[in-house]
C-alpha cells in the first residue's frame, strides 16, 4: 500500500534540485561573463602590455631626462626661471605688478558687472517701451524711448572703455611676466613627453575590460565586423607589442591609411567570420564548413583586386598582381572563360597556324609538338606530353589544312647573304631587345637559339622585311630593313641550329597521310589547340576548360583531389576538405598547377574522362602568384562604395602602360633611373656607372641638396651605406649594345652613346602631337645609332594613348603645347631688351665658337664629315621639342642625358661678342631661334622629313 | 663626410696638399680597404727603376687619320695617328705609362700648384697622354680659332662635355683613379688620355720609349706598362736599397 502523500519527504529531491539550480546559475553567469567573452581576457592582456610599454617608455624618457647633459640644460633653464621670478618679486616690480593685478581685479569684479547689469536692464525697458509705442503712439513713450537709447549708448561707451583698460592691463601683466612664462614654458618641454606618457598610463590603468565588442556594421551586406574587439593594436600609431592579436598592421600607414578600418573593417580584405567572438578559430572562420576562412599575409592581396580591378600593377598587392599578369600572359583565358579577360580574347596569344608548310620544315613540326620544352626550354607553349604518334597526327592535320591562299613572299631569296653581316645587324639593330640568342637577350619574344632548325630561309627573309603582311596580328614590328639587310639577318638566323631533330623520312611522309590528319583533328578538338592558335577547320569552337570566373566560391566538394587527397591535404595541415575550405581549395589549385594530371593517377579513366590541361612548368613563385589570384575570383560583389574610383588621368596612364608593355618599349628604352636610399635616408637618383667590390659609382640624374651635388656629377657610394636600391626599369638591351661596341674597341662610356635613348622624363621633352606622329611613322633621328626604332603599325588610338601616357606621367600639358615663342607679343618683348633679337640669336647660332651646324642637320643642310657623326635635325625642334626643355638642355646637356656628345656652350661671361647676356639668356635666344626656325629657313624642308 | 671631396677648390700650393691628404682621408671613410690608400713617408735608401718599353716585331705602318672637316684650321692632309708611335731606330714606344700599382707608402709628391695643361692645337690634343695624381686639376686650352668640344669619358670621376672657344681656359678636377679618354665629338680623329693615379710612382715614356721612376722604397712590386692600344703588361720586380734597377718591357699587338 502506498504511503500517504503527506508523509513523503521530498527534501532530498529539493536539495538536489537546489544544488543543480545553483550550479546552473553559477555556470550561466560564468559562461556569460568569461567563456563567451574571451575578448575580455585579450583586452585585459592588452592593457597590461600597454602599461608595460608605457612604463618602459617612461623609464627611457626619464633616463634621458636624467642624463647629465639634459640635466645641465634643465638646470640652466631652471636657473633662468628662478632669476626671472626673483626679478619679478623684487620690491619695485612687485609693487607695480601687484598694482596691476589689483586694478585688474577691481575692474573685473567691481566695475564691469554693475555697468553690464544696468545696460541689460535699460535694453529690456527699451523693448517694453517700443511695444507700448506700437499700442499708444504717445509722444511721452517716444520721449522715453529716446532717453533710454541715450542711456544705453552712454553705458555701452563706458563698458567699452572699461574693457579696453582691462585689455591694456592684461598686456602689461603679460609684459611683466613674459620672462617667467617663457622660461616656465621652456622648462615644461623637458618633462612634456614624460607627462604625456604618465597621463596615458593613468588612463590605461583605470581602463577595465568591457563586455562590449567593437563593431563595424556593413548594412548593405548585413555583415558585422568585430575583429578589432581583440585586435586592439591594429591601427595604433605605436606598436605596443608584436604579440598576436595585439600587433600593429604591417605597413599600417600604407594599407590602413587608405582603408581606415572604421569604414572598411577587416573582413573585406581578410575574410573570416566577422560576427564571431567566441574563439579565435570561430572568428577566423577556421571551422568546418565555413565558406570564407581568414586570408593571411599575401593571400589577402587577392582581395585588393576586388575593388581595384582596373590597375595592373597594384602597389602592396604584388603577389596577386603578378598572378593576374601571369594569367593574362600565359593565355589561360584561351581555354577558361574568365570575367575581366574578355577584352583579350579577340587576339589569340599564339601564332596563327595557317601558313605552316610555307614557314617551317616538315621534320621540325612533329618533334616540336611532341616535346616543346625539349626544343626550346623557355617557350611559352605548354607541354601536352603527346606520344610520338599523337604528335605526328596533329602535325599531319596542320600540314594538310594550311591556308590555300599563297603567302605574299615578295622577296626572292635564292641566294644567301653574309653570316657575319647578319650577326652584326642582329646584334646592334635591336633584335635582342625582344628575342634571345643563347643566353643573350630578352624573353619577351621567342628564343631564336635554334631558329635555323625551324623556319625556312625564304620565309624568314620575307618575314623580317615585313612581318605584318604575313601575319597582321603579330607583335613583331617592322624594322624598315632593306631586302639586303633582311637576307643577311635571315642567313645568320638560319645558321642557328641545335642538335639533330631525329625525325625520320617516313615520319615526314606521314604528314601527308589523310588518315593521320583525321586522328589529329580529334586530338586538336579534344585538347583545344584553337584556344591559343588559329587553325583552319576549328572556327567557332567553344572553350574547352571550365569557367574560372568564380573558382574562389566553387563548393569545395566539387574539387576532385584524386586518390592522393589525404597526402595533399596533409601538406597544408588538414585532415579533410571541410576542415578549412579555403586552405583545401588553395591546395588543390596549387597542386593542379604543379602537376596537372596527378588527379588521374591510379584510376580507371577512359580517354574522354581524362584531364587535358597541359603542363606549364611553373616555378613555385609563379604557382603561388596564380593561386592567390585565382582564389580571389569569387561571385561575391562588394558594395560599390568600397570600390576604388580610378581617375581619368590614372586610367589613361594605366592604358598607356599596358601598351608600353604590349610593345615591349622597355626592351630598348630605360624608363626610370636607379633609386638608392642610404642608411641615413639620403635619397639618390641616378645611373650606376660602375660597380666595384665595395662600392658603386652613381651619376646623379636629380640634384641632391643635402650632399651639395648637382645633376650630372658622379659620387661613390659604398654598398654598406645602401639601405634600399630600386633598380632602373627598362633598357634591357643597353648592356648588350654596350658590350657589342666595347668588343669593337670602344670604352664603356663611348659605347653608351650607341644605346637607345632613355625615356626618363620624355614627357617633359617632346611635344605630344609630335610623339603621336612619330609612333605612327618613326623616322631616324639620331644618325649615329645602329639600333633602330621599329615601325609598330599601331593604330592611331594606340599612338594617342602612348603619347598621352608620356605627358601625363610628367604632369605635362596634353595634347596642345602653347608655343609662345612664335607669338608677336613675345618677340616684341624680347626686341625691347635685345634689338634684332632673332638675327642676334642667329649670329650666336652660327658663331664659330658655337657653330651648331658643325654637327647638326638643318633640314636639307647637312654638316661636313661622315653622316654617322651628325647630330639630330634642328629643323624638327619646333614641332618635336617642348621649348622649356630646349633651354634646360642647352644649359647642361650632361644633366639630362649623361654621356651625350652634345657639349655645353653657355657659361657666365662667355660668347658676349655674339650675344651679350647671361647663359640663360643665350640659351633662351637659341631656343627662340629654333622655335622660329621653320619661319626663318623654309617650310619646304620640313616636308622632306615627313612633316 | 664622404662627399666633401669636390667642395674644396684648390687655389694655391698649400691647399692642394691639404686637399690630397683630405681626399685620402675622406676616401678611407667608406672603404674597407683602408690600409690600401697611399701614405707619404720619408723614403730612406730609395732605389730607382729605369728601362725602355720597346715594340716586339716589325714596326707596323703608321696609321693615317683622315681629316674630314674644317680644313681651313685642321689642314687637309691625313695625319699620322698619335695612338702608336714607335721609334724607327730602337723601336721604343712613346706614351706608355709605367707605374707601380701595389705601393701604398712612399715619397712625398709635390705637384702643388702645378696645373697640367691639355692644349688643342691644329685640331690635335697636346699632349696625347697626360698622367696626374688623384685630386689634380687639369687646365684645358683651345688654341684653335674654332669650336672644339672636350668630352671626358669618365665612370668614376664626374664626366663633362664642354664646347670650348678660342684661347679659352677650362679647369677640371679629377678625384678618382681612372683612365679617362678625352675626345672631341666635332672632330672625330682627335683623342687624348688623362690617366689618374693614386700614387706618384709612374713615368711616361719618351720618343725612345725610356722611363725612370725614382725614390722607390726597397721591396717587391708589380710594375705595369699601360698603352692605349697595346694594353697592359706587368712584371714582378725586386728592388734592393739604393739599387738602380733596369727593367725592359717588350710589347706587341695582340
Amino acid at each position: 500500500m502506498a504511503e500517504k502523500e503527506e508523509k513523503k519527504s521530498y527534501a532530498l529531491l529539493y536539495l538536489i534540485m537546489c544544488v543543480a539550480l545553483i550550479g546552473v546559475t553559477i555556470w550561466a553567469i560564468w559562461n556569460e561573463t568569461f567563456t563567451r567573452r574571451p575578448w575580455k581576457q585579450y583586452q585585459g592582456r592588452y592593457s597590461r602590455l600597454e602599461e608595460q610599454y608605457l612604463k618602459d617608455k617612461y623609464i627611457r624618457l626619464k633616463e634621458e631626462f636624467e642624463s647629465p647633459d639634459v640635466q645641465a640644460e634643465y638646470m640652466e633653464v631652471k636657473k633662468h626661471l628662478d632669476e626671472a621670478k626673483s626679478s619679478l618679486y623684487s620690491p619695485n616690480t612687485k609693487r607695480y605688478y601687484e598694482g596691476l593685478l589689483t586694478e585688474n581685479r577691481i575692474l573685473e569684479e567691481k566695475q564691469l558687472p554693475p555697468l553690464m547689469f544696468d545696460a541689460n536692464a535699460a535694453r529690456s525697458e527699451l523693448l517694453e517701451q517700443k511695444y507700448l509705442y506700437s499700442v499708444d503712439h504717445s509722444e511721452e513713450t517716444l520721449k522715453k524711448i529716446h532717453d533710454l537709447e541715450e542711456t544705453i549708448s552712454k553705458l555701452e561707451n563706458r563698458i567699452e572703455a572699461t574693457k579696453n583698460r582691462e585689455e591694456e592691463l592684461g598686456g602689461r601683466i603679460a609684459e611683466v611676466t613674459s620672462e617667467v612664462s617663457k622660461h616656465a614654458k621652456q622648462l615644461g618641454t623637458f618633462t612634456e613627453k614624460m607627462d604625456k606618457v604618465q597621463d596615458a598610463f593613468v588612463s590605461v590603468y583605470q581602463k577595465h575590460a568591457t563586455i562590449q565588442t567593437y563593431q563595424v556594421y556593413f548594412e548593405e551586406m548585413n555583415e558585422a565586423d568585430r575583429c578589432m574587439t581583440c585586435h586592439l593594436g591594429i591601427n595604433r600609431t605605436e606598436s605596443v607589442s608584436t604579440e598576436q592579436p595585439y600587433a600593429i598592421h604591417p605597413k599600417r600607414e600604407f594599407y590602413l591609411g587608405a582603408h581606415p578600418p572604421e569604414r572598411f573593417g577587416c573582413i573585406l580584405c581578410h575574410n573570416g567570420q566577422g560576427r564571431a567572438t567566441a574563439s579565435p578559430e570561430k572568428a577566423h572562420g577556421e571551422v568546418e564548413y565555413w565558406l570564407t576562412p581568414v586570408l593571411r599575409g599575401s593571400e589577402a592581396h587577392t582581395s585588393c583586386i576586388k575593388c581595384h580591378p582596373e590597375e595592373s600593377n597594384l602597389q602592396g598587392a604584388s603577389v596577386a598582381s603578378k598572378g593576374k599578369r601571369l594569367f593574362k600572359d600565359l593565355g589561360c583565358y584561351g581555354c577558361h572563360t574568365t570575367k575581366g579577360f574578355e577584352k583579350y580574347e579577340a587576339e589569340r596569344i599564339a601564332p596563327d597556324l595557317l601558313e605552316l608548310p610555307h614557314k617551317v620544315y616538315a621534320e621540325w613540326l612533329p618533334e616540336w609538338i611532341r616535346n616543346t620544352k625539349g626544343f626550346r626550354p623557355d617557350t611559352r607553349m605548354p607541354d601536352f606530353k603527346f606520344s610520338a604518334d599523337e604528335a605526328v597526327a596533329i602535325a599531319a592535320y596542320l600540314w594538310q589544312n594550311a591556308s590555300t591562299v599563297p603567302l605574299p613572299l615578295k622577296i626572292k631569296a635564292d641566294e644567301k647573304g653574309s653570316v657575319e653581316e647578319g650577326k652584326a645587324l642582329f646584334e646592334n639593330i635591336g633584335c635582342l631587345a625582344c628575342h634571345k640568342d643563347g643566353e643573350k637577350g630578352s624573353s619577351y619574344a621567342p628564343n631564336l637559339s635554334r631558329i635555323g632548325d625551324k623556319v625556312r630561309y625564304d620565309f624568314l627573309v620575307n618575314w623580317l622585311v615585313d612581318p605584318k603582311i604575313i601575319q597582321a596580328k603579330t607583335n613583331m614590328p617592322n624594322l624598315r630593313l632593306t631586302d639586303e639587310e633582311g637576307i643577311h639577318i635571315a642567313t645568320y638566323l638560319s645558321a642557328l641550329k641545335g642538335s639533330e631533330l631525329g625525325v625520320s623520312a617516313e615520319t615526314v611522309k606521314e604528314l601527308n597521310n589523310p588518315q593521320k590528319a583525321e586522328e589529329g583533328k580529334k586530338l586538336i578538338d579534344w585538347y583545344g589547340c584553337f584556344g591559343c592558335h588559329q587553325i583552319s577547320g576549328t572556327e567557332g569552337k567553344g572553350k574547352i576548360g571550365v569557367e574560372l570566373s568564380s573558382i574562389g566560391s566553387k563548393p569545395i566538394g566539387q574539387f576532385d583531389f584524386g586518390i592522393n587527397e589525404k597526402a595533399i591535404l596533409q601538406k597544408v595541415g588538414l585532415r579533410f576538405v571541410e576542415e578549412n575550405t579555403f586552405k583545401a581549395r588553395k591546395a588543390w589549385i596549387a597542386e593542379k598547377l604543379r602537376d596537372t594530371w596527378q588527379f588521374d593517377v591510379g584510376r580507371y579513366k577512359t580517354h574522354a574522362e581524362k584531364l587535358k590541361m597541359p603542363y606549364y612548368n611553373l616555378s613555385p613563385d609563379e604557382i603561388d602568384a596564380l593561386t592567390v589570384f585565382l582564389i580571389g575570383l569569387t561571385d561575391e560583389e562588394l558594395p560599390y562604395r568600397f570600390w576604388y574610383t580610378v581617375s581619368d588621368k590614372k586610367r589613361a596612364i594605366e592604358e598607356g602602360r599596358e601598351l608600353v608593355e604590349k610593345y615591349n618599349c622597355t626592351g630598348c628604352h630605360q624608363f626610370t633611373p636607379d633609386k638608392i636610399t642610404l642608411v641615413d635616408n639620403t635619397k639618390l637618383v641616378g645611373v650606376i656607372k660602375l660597380k666595384e667590390e665595395d662600392n658603386l659609382y652613381l651619376q646623379l640624374w636629380e640634384e641632391n641638396v643635402p650632399l651639395e651635388k648637382k645633376v650630372g656629377e658622379t659620387i661613390p657610394v659604398s654598398f654598406a651605406q645602401i639601405k634600399e636600391h630600386i633598380p632602373a626599369e627598362g633598357g634591357d638591351i643597353i648592356p648588350l649594345i654596350r658590350s657589342h661596341f666595347e668588343e669593337e674597341g670602344l670604352l664603356p662610356e663611348e659605347a653608351n652613346v650607341f644605346a637607345p635613348p632613355r625615356l626618363y622624363a620624355e614627357g617633359k621633352k617632346v611635344q605630344p602631337l609630335w610623339l603621336f606622329e612619330f609612333l605612327l611613322k618613326p623616322i631616324g633621328l639620331r644618325p649615329w645609332l645602329k639600333v633602330r626604332m621599329p615601325t609598330y603599325e599601331m593604330s592611331s588610338q594606340e599612338a594617342t594613348k602612348v603619347a598621352k601616357f608620356f605627358s601625363l606621367i610628367e604632369n605635362e600639358d596634353y595634347p596642345y603645347v602653347d608655343i609662345e615663342e612664335i607669338k608677336k607679343e613675345y618677340l616684341e618683348e624680347k626686341e625691347k631688351k635685345f634689338p634684332d633679337y632673332l638675327a642676334k640669336a642667329k649670329v650666336l647660332f652660327e658663331a664659330k665658337d658655337v657653330n651648331c651646324g658643325s654637327c647638326h642637320v638643318q633640314g636639307s643642310k647637312t654638316p661636313e664629315g661622315d653622316p654617322s657623326e651628325w647630330a639630330p635635325d634642328l629643323s624638327l625642334a619646333r614641332v618635336r621639342l617642348r621649348p622649356t626643355w630646349i633651354t634646360k638642355w642647352l644649359l647642361d646637356p650632361q644633366a639630362i642625358e649623361p654621356g651625350t656628345k652634345m657639349p655645353r656652350f653657355f657659361r657666365t661671361g662667355e660668347l658676349q661678342d655674339y650675344f651679350p647676356g647671361t647663359p640663360e639668356e643665350q640659351a633662351t635666344a637659341i631656343k627662340d631661334l629654333l622655335m622660329n626656325f621653320s619661319v626663318m629657313s623654309s617650310l619646304g624642308e620640313l616636308a622632306k622629313t615627313g612633316f | 663626410m664622404i662627399f666633401n671631396v669636390n667642395k674644396n677648390k684648390i687655389s694655391n700650393k698649400a691647399t692642394l696638399l691639404i686637399s690630397i691628404l683630405s681626399l685620402t682621408f675622406t676616401l678611407t671613410a667608406y672603404s674597407k680597404a683602408d690600409e690600401k690608400r697611399y701614405k707619404e713617408i720619408i723614403v730612406a735608401n730609395g732605389g730607382c727603376i729605369t728601362g725602355t718599353v720597346s715594340f716586339d716585331g716589325d714596326i707596323p705602318p703608321t696609321k693615317l687619320l683622315p681629316i674630314n672637316k674644317d680644313h681651313e684650321f685642321c689642314g687637309k692632309e691625313p695625319r699620322p695617328s698619335p695612338v702608336l708611335e714607335i721609334h724607327q731606330v730602337n723601336k721604343g714606344i712613346k706614351n706608355v705609362i709605367v707605374s707601380i700599382e701595389d705601393i701604398f707608402e712612399g715619397k712625398h709628391f709635390d705637384m702643388s700648384g702645378i696645373r697640367p695643361l691639355l692644349d688643342q692645337q691644329r685640331c690635335t690634343f697636346i699632349p696625347h697622354v697626360l698622367v696626374i695624381t688623384a685630386g689634380t686639376t687639369v687646365d684645358i686650352l683651345n688654341g684653335d680659332n674654332l669650336m672644339h668640344n672636350v668630352h671626358s669619358h669618365c665612370t668614376k670621376n664626374s664626366p663633362f662635355n664642354e664646347g670650348t672657344t678660342y684661347k679659352q681656359r677650362l679647369s677640371k678636377r679629377f678625384d678618382f683613379e681612372e683612365t679617362v679618354k678625352i675626345s672631341c665629338d666635332v672632330h672625330k680623329w682627335m683623342s687624348a688620355w688623362i690617366v689618374v693615379k693614386e700614387n706618384p710612382y709612374f713615368a711616361l715614356t719618351d720618343e725612345e720609349g725610356r722611363f725612370t721612376i725614382e725614390v722607390v722604397p726597397p721591396g717587391t712590386y708589380k710594375l705595369q706598362a699601360w698603352h692605349e692600344s697595346l694594353g697592359i703588361n706587368t712584371k714582378e720586380i725586386n728592388l734592393g736599397p739604393n739599387e738602380e734597377l733596369k727593367v725592359n718591357f717588350s710589347c706587341n699587338q695582340k
